[in-house]
């Protein structure tokens, strides 16, 4: 088991989970990642209920990077959901969306976004997203441990 | 004569007495001889005809008489000396001295002697012209009232006559035909009850408002003969003297059903109008979450293509000949040029729908801001020199950013290889305004907006084309064919217009004008 919490990303698209990965690697972020294949199962994920109960094999995250447009429960809703769960106000969440739409960014940092980041289609600037996720993870790491 | 025989002074009295009732009578008396002359006469018969008393006796009575009347004349007065009558008088015209006719009613008789020979007449004149045109005036009046009366009946309008018991006593053709009573059925009868009015409002308030105002007016309904009813337009008046009161009364049951259809139609047309805005909204709205979703969805693989081939460019490179290297590279490029026009049309679409409230937007310090913020249009990449001070417009920031930067990027793209791009901006005021606004104010001021670049030209015949969609004129450069069709329909937007002035191979000059914003 890894020394670092993990990062949560909330994506139901597999070849951005790939990217990431590839990313945070390339960016030498050490920890690892964790992934929630849609919103419900995001909030399953965090609230270690079902399959997640056991926080040893699903330890509690250092951030969350969440999609926006997903099946069964969206990135606002599960943003939404995090904002009022008190052990998770001050959480890292950084929106992550295809979405150029600036009304979606105004309601990411409305519903308690740190950060609402357009998704990148090069490694390089994925891994930039990956860097700032180190850095929000990082502060939030110290208060944790 | 029996007064011979009387004592003289009685005599000398009844002479003076006759005298005086000769002079002083309040008609014309004259005695007139057989030959026509005036023989005596009194001062009435001057005052008449205007004549003199020497004038007179010099001239014979038909001398004075109206020449259509002298025949007539004569005739009786031959029957008067063969005895065939022992008077006549009839009406005729004297012509006074100036020539002007005098209606008189003459009186005549004969003296004659012991013997029974004829001696002189004796006329008596009345001057009647003051009746007579009293006379003409009343038969004009009555010729008057009669085409009054016809024309009453010409009328189109229903028009009666009713007492003050309520019966009818006048009933025009008008009325006639409308109701399919004939003047006959009418007479005497209650019109109400006859056509079974339906009044608007309570009939003493209508009597109440004719005592006090002499009128009312309102819409009634009435049952024709053959039972069909007719609305009308009634108009009541009433005489004061006679208490009578006169109705007239207008059709208007065609007016009102086509009035009323109208509305029904124009009802109709609303629901129809507000069925379908609610259809094309909901389509609006599924058409707007499709190409959100659709955006979304595929730009995801698209990411991953660019990525992917990119990674494996990158890693493997080692293991991939020249030519398996170029299909990488090329997969990698398709996927960027989907990507592109997906955002681009994404935007366009957004353009379109979306919101544009214009504010004053000052255009110097919105470029400040984008090159600040965007490398590409910063040195080395390009020169981009602006006007420091250019008035303020009404724009939407987010659509005047728009139309910068895709402006921008174009001067920078679109330039002969191995030129440094070079664009430079100012504004100027335009005076006409733009003809297709015409919503706005008239006197509205423009700016029009320059932006002027060294890059390879448009030729004249492309300088129209170039504002459509996906109108690409040049395969040698990158881009999606919307950049330009975005600036147009976003300027529009904003109630500005565009254009570009341009030769081939000189660079060209695009503008975009708005309206100023201190004359808002």
């Amino acid at each position: 088991m890894s020394v670092h919490s993990p990062i949560l990303y909330i994506e139901d698209e597999e070849n951005d989970i790939l990217l990431l990965r590839l990313a945070l690697k390339h960016a030498g972020v050490p920890n690892p990642l964790v992934t929630a294949r849609d919103g419900e199962e995001g909030i399953s994920y965090l609230a270690g209920s079902d399959q997640f109960a056991d926080r040893n094999r699903y330890p509690l995250p250092c951030a969350v990077l969440l999609d926006l447009n997903m099946p069964r429960k969206s990135g606002f809703e599960v943003l939404g959901w995090i904002r009022q769960r008190p052990e998770f106000t001050t959480l890292p969440v950084v929106m992550y969306s295809s979405s150029p739409h600036e009304s979606d960014r105004a309601m990411a940092l409305r519903l308690g976004a740190d950060d609402y980041i357009p998704k990148k289609s090069k490694l390089a600037e994925i891994a930039e997203v990956a860097k700032l996720l180190n850095r929000r993870k990082s502060i939030q790491g110290k208060r944790r441990t | 004569m029996k007064t011979r025989q009387k004592p003289n002074h009685p005599r000398s009295e009844q002479l003076r007495l006759y005298q005086a009732t000769f002079e002083m009578a309040p008609v014309a008396i004259a005695h007139v001889g057989l030959d026509g002359r005036w023989l005596r006469f009194n001062d009435a018969l001057m005052a008449m005809t205007g004549y003199s008393r020497e004038e007179l006796q010099r001239r014979t009575f038909s001398d004075i008489t109206h020449p259509e009347d002298i025949q007539n004349d004569w005739a009786k007065a031959k029957r008067l000396l063969a005895g065939e009558i022992p008077r006549y008088s009839m009406e005729k015209r004297y012509l006074r001295k100036g020539g002007e006719p005098v209606w008189a009613r003459l009186s005549v008789s004969l003296v004659r002697n012991e013997s029974g020979a004829p001696l002189f007449f004796i006329a008596v004149i009345e001057d009647i012209q003051a009746q007579k045109e009293a006379e003409v005036a009343l038969r004009r009046r009555e010729l008057w009232l009669a085409e009054q009366g016809r024309l009453l009946e010409l009328s189109y309008d229903a028009i009666f006559v009713r007492d003050t018991h309520n019966r009818i006593n006048f009933w025009n053709c008008g009325a006639h035909e409308l109701y399919g009573w004939a003047a006959e059925d009418a007479l005497g009868q209650d019109p109400h009850q006859l056509l079974h009015t339906e009044f608007p409002q309570p009939l003493e308030s209508i009597h109440r408002q004719l005592e006090q105002t002499g009128r009312w007016e309102g819409e009634l309904v009435h049952t024709r003969r053959d039972g069909a009813r007719v609305v009308v337009t009634s108009r009541w008046a009433r005489e004061v003297e006679t208490g009578r009161v006169l109705e007239i009364n207008r059709d208007i049951t065609e007016r009102k059903r086509a009035t009323e259809a109208l509305v029904r139609s124009k009802e109709d047309l609303e629901r129809q109008v507000q069925d379908r805005t609610a259809t094309l909204r909901e389509t609006v709205s599924e058409l707007e979450h499709f190409s959100y979703t659709l955006s979304h969805d595929m730009r995801a693989p698209l990411r991953a293509m660019q990525a992917l081939s990119a990674i494996l460019l990158e890693e493997a490179s080692a293991h991939l000949g020249p030519e398996h290297q170029d299909y990488l590279q090329r997969i990698g490029a398709a996927a960027r040029r989907m990507d592109n026009l997906i955002t681009d049309a994404l935007q366009y679409s957004l353009v379109l729908r979306g919101k544009y409230e214009v504010e004053p937007v000052d255009p110097s310090a919105l470029l400040r801001e984008m090159i600040g913020s965007y490398p590409q249009f910063q040195p080395p990449a390009v020169a981009i020199e602006f006007a420091p001070d250019m008035p303020p417009v009404l724009a939407s920031r987010a659509g005047l950013t728009q139309c910068f930067s895709n402006l921008l990027a174009n001067a920078a793209k679109f330039v002969t290889p191995g030129t440094k791009p070079r664009i430079r901006i100012w504004a100027e005021p335009v005076e006409a305004p733009s003809r297709r606004t015409p919503k706005l104010k008239s006197n509205a001021k423009f700016m029009r907006i320059w932006i002027e670049d060294n890059g390879i030209g448009i030729a004249q015949e492309h300088q129209v084309k170039i504002w459509d969609m996906f109108q690409r004129l040049n395969r040698d450069y990158e881009g999606t064919g919307i950049g330009l069709a975005l600036v147009r329909k976003a300027v529009e937007r904003m109630g500005g217009r565009v254009g570009v002035e341009s030769e081939a191979g000189r660079g060209s000059r695009f503008w975009l004008e708005l309206r100023q914003a201190h004359d808002a």
